[in-house]
């Protein structure tokens, strides 16, 4: 037996079982997750264990986690903090509404046009704001989102004054199939699931790599060759097309929308989700989105002591935010791993006192 | 002209609250570099234990102001100690920020009931008088209110300028490691410094209140928007650059208004993010030199 051979044959031993690659597959846990998803809205609409508030809760969180994950990009890759996704999303979804008003097209297509929009926008912006950092960028984009919030309220028929959109059909899938407010919840899902792949394209590409680096030190970044305008244009043009991606999934699937829901308060909410997930990976993200936006809804709410007095729901969010950015400034995440380096720690420790140190 | 005067005048109150405000937030950002957006709910507390004190305990006007302001410095205080101190630097202060406006807006109906508050005016009625041949009117109370912040701030800057707190606040702004080794106790610094804002914040709240009469939640909003504003504008490197800024956005709404009502805010903003992308340090911010 050669040595080569040798090696194929030690190879083969170390290879993990086929399972275990499986679940070690970058997408195994978003997959177990959406089927979860799937599984709760099929259990609202056929049986009826899962409430409407708590199937609707999920549809509107998944929604925000898409917004949540372009803000992901832009301040935990490229470290810029925007108070723009509000009002973003609600560009989108005025586009998108009055387009499913007017057309009669396959979903997608209203998809691409605005994401067409979100790119040019997120250009836009991005140039526009090259040259400020920290408050002054949370500044200009509070007052960007300022002024497109005044817009909004104008008396105008393409976001409907202050009463905003309402009516909109739910758009139909590749010509064939009609939607409702309980199939597009699976459109959500898809869309967000495809989101979440592309995201994690980003972040492991060369593009995220050079966004890492612009928000360590922008002066070295440049050293080192990486043209900052391109990448702070790119990081605004992600964030920008996923926020107003959100907004699109959001007007089909709650077919209105009110212009005083896009506020800076919102984009303030989907930063917080973010910082609470604490890393631009989309499991953070949406772990975050789902304790910012789903908790109160979905869990809290089905416990009678929080039904009988609402106000505490969100005095114990308030605190559950104060908690974990104190105690766990790496968010989620960072507290998940710390659980599993205690519970190792506690496993050799357990190990050693019952079979003594090692031999070797 | 007289129209514009008029319309001047009116907004004085305005300007008193905001550089109250904006001062609070300077104070803040000097000392603890977060950019405090609680600032306005926290000063809604203030505002609330005032009206609470009147409606319910019995004091006076007067008597109901302090208290509320000095529950604020408390709560402040508190805040600093227990909270901010605990927390690295960096995006994680300015959520526990959000955090705390979403705390304490939970709780403000928790402890004050859901009955609305309303706080009078210290002083009725209106002065009349001419200027260069215009017959002008200003509320008393909006001239108290203005008086009463600009001796507030007028008193900040010279404890600023002469007293050891100042000293110690401003050495802590300028290198915080430093001045803790040369025996400033900045810790002390801090929570002094949010606690002295917070109550400027609560002033700021119980004047605006006497003058407009209401006390809710969100009372402060628009004030919070545009202190930030005023805190870009005059810019934050400086101590009095802000309240200069807080004497200019007002002023320059009032103008703004009188092209187009429903435009005012907008243009504002616009003009204000030209200016940021013009001259990023403020009016009368100088440049910082980093090192790589």
């Amino acid at each position: 037996m050669t040595l080569q051979n040798e090696y194929a044959e030690l190879a083969k031993a170390c290879k993990p079982h086929y399972l275990r690659r499986v679940a070690r597959h970058p997408f195994f846990g978003y997959i177990v997750l959406m089927v979860m998803l799937v599984v709760v809205q099929l259990l609202y609409m056929f049986t009826g264990l899962i409430s409407l508030t708590v199937s609707q809760a999920i549809n509107t969180t998944m929604i925000l986690a898409v917004a949540a994950l372009g803000v992901g990009i832009l301040l935990m890759m490229a470290g810029l903090m925007s108070f723009g996704t509000g009002a973003f999303m609600g560009l989108g979804t005025f586009i998108a509404g009055n387009l499913l008003k007017v057309f009669d097209l396959p979903f997608v297509f209203y998809l691409a046009a605005v994401a067409l929009a979100g790119v040019v926008i997120g250009v836009v912006v991005g140039v526009v704001s090259l040259r400020a950092k920290g408050i002054h960028l949370l500044i200009i984009t509070m007052a960007l989102s300022g002024i497109m919030g005044t817009m909004f309220v104008l008396p105008n028929t393409f976001t409907g004054g202050p009463s905003g959109l309402s009516g909109v059909p739910f758009p139909t899938l590749i010509f064939l199939f009609d939607t409702s407010r309980e199939t597009m919840y699976f459109v959500v899902l898809v869309v967000t699931f495809l989101l979440i792949a592309v995201t994690l394209n980003i972040i492991n590409s060369s593009i995220g790599r050079a966004m890492l680096g612009m928000s360590q030190s922008e002066s070295l970044a440049q050293a080192m060759g990486i043209y900052l305008l391109k990448y702070r244009v790119l990081a605004f043009v992600v964030a920008t097309v996923y926020s107003m991606l959100a907004g699109a999934l959001y007007v089909a699937s709650i077919s209105s929308s009110s212009p005083y829901t896009w506020t800076t308060a919102l984009s303030m909410n989907i930063l917080v989700a973010v910082i609470i997930g604490g890393t631009a990976k989309p499991a953070g993200v949406i772990a975050g989105s789902f304790i910012m936006f789903c908790l109160d809804l979905a869990i809290l709410k089905s416990i009678p002591f929080f039904v009988e007095n609402p106000t505490f729901s969100v005095f114990f969010m308030g605190i559950l935010i104060i908690l974990i950015v104190m105690k766990y400034p790496g968010g989620l995440m960072w507290m998940l791993a710390s659980l599993k380096y205690r519970l190792q720690t506690f496993r050799t420790m357990r190990r050693l006192k019952k079979y003594g140190p090692d031999e070797s | 002209m007289a129209n514009v005067l008029q319309l001047v005048l009116n907004s004085l109150f305005q300007v008193g609250v905001l550089a109250l405000t904006t001062m609070g937030m300077t104070l803040t950002f000097k000392t603890v570099s977060v950019a405090n957006f609680a600032q306005a709910i926290t000063s809604t507390v203030g505002a609330f234990m005032a009206a609470f004190l009147l409606r319910d305990a019995g004091f006076n006007a007067w008597t109901a102001t302090f208290g509320g302001v000095a529950v604020c410095f408390v709560l402040g205080y508190i805040i600093d100690n227990v909270i901010i101190r605990n927390i690295a630097g960096g995006s994680g202060r300015i959520m526990i920020t959000i955090g705390l406006i979403v705390l304490i807006t939970a709780a403000i109906p928790l402890v004050f009931g859901l009955i609305p508050f309303s706080f009078p005016r210290y002083y009725m009625g209106n002065l009349n008088f001419t200027f260069l041949g215009m017959e002008l009117y200003v509320s008393a109370n909006a001239l108290f209110v203005f008086g009463l912040s600009a001796a507030v701030l007028g008193i900040i800057f010279l404890a600023l300028r002469f007293t050891k707190w100042g000293l110690g606040v401003r050495s802590t702004a300028s290198n915080k490691v430093v001045a803790s080794m040369m025996g400033v106790n900045t810790d002390l610094m801090t929570a002094l410094s949010w606690g002295i804002s917070s109550a400027c914040g609560a002033l700021a709240a119980v004047l605006y209140a006497s003058q407009t009469s209401l006390v809710s939640i969100t009372m402060l909003g628009t004030v919070l928007a545009n202190s930030l504003l005023a805190f870009i504008v005059g810019g934050y490197n400086s101590f009095y650059g802000p309240s200069v800024g807080a004497a200019i956005i007002p002023i320059a709404l009032v103008f703004l208004g009188m092209i187009s009502g429903l435009w005012a805010t907008a243009l504002l903003y616009a003009i204000i993010m030209v200016l940021i992308l013009i001259k990023p340090t403020g009016l009368f911010g100088t440049k910082t030199v980093k090192k790589v």
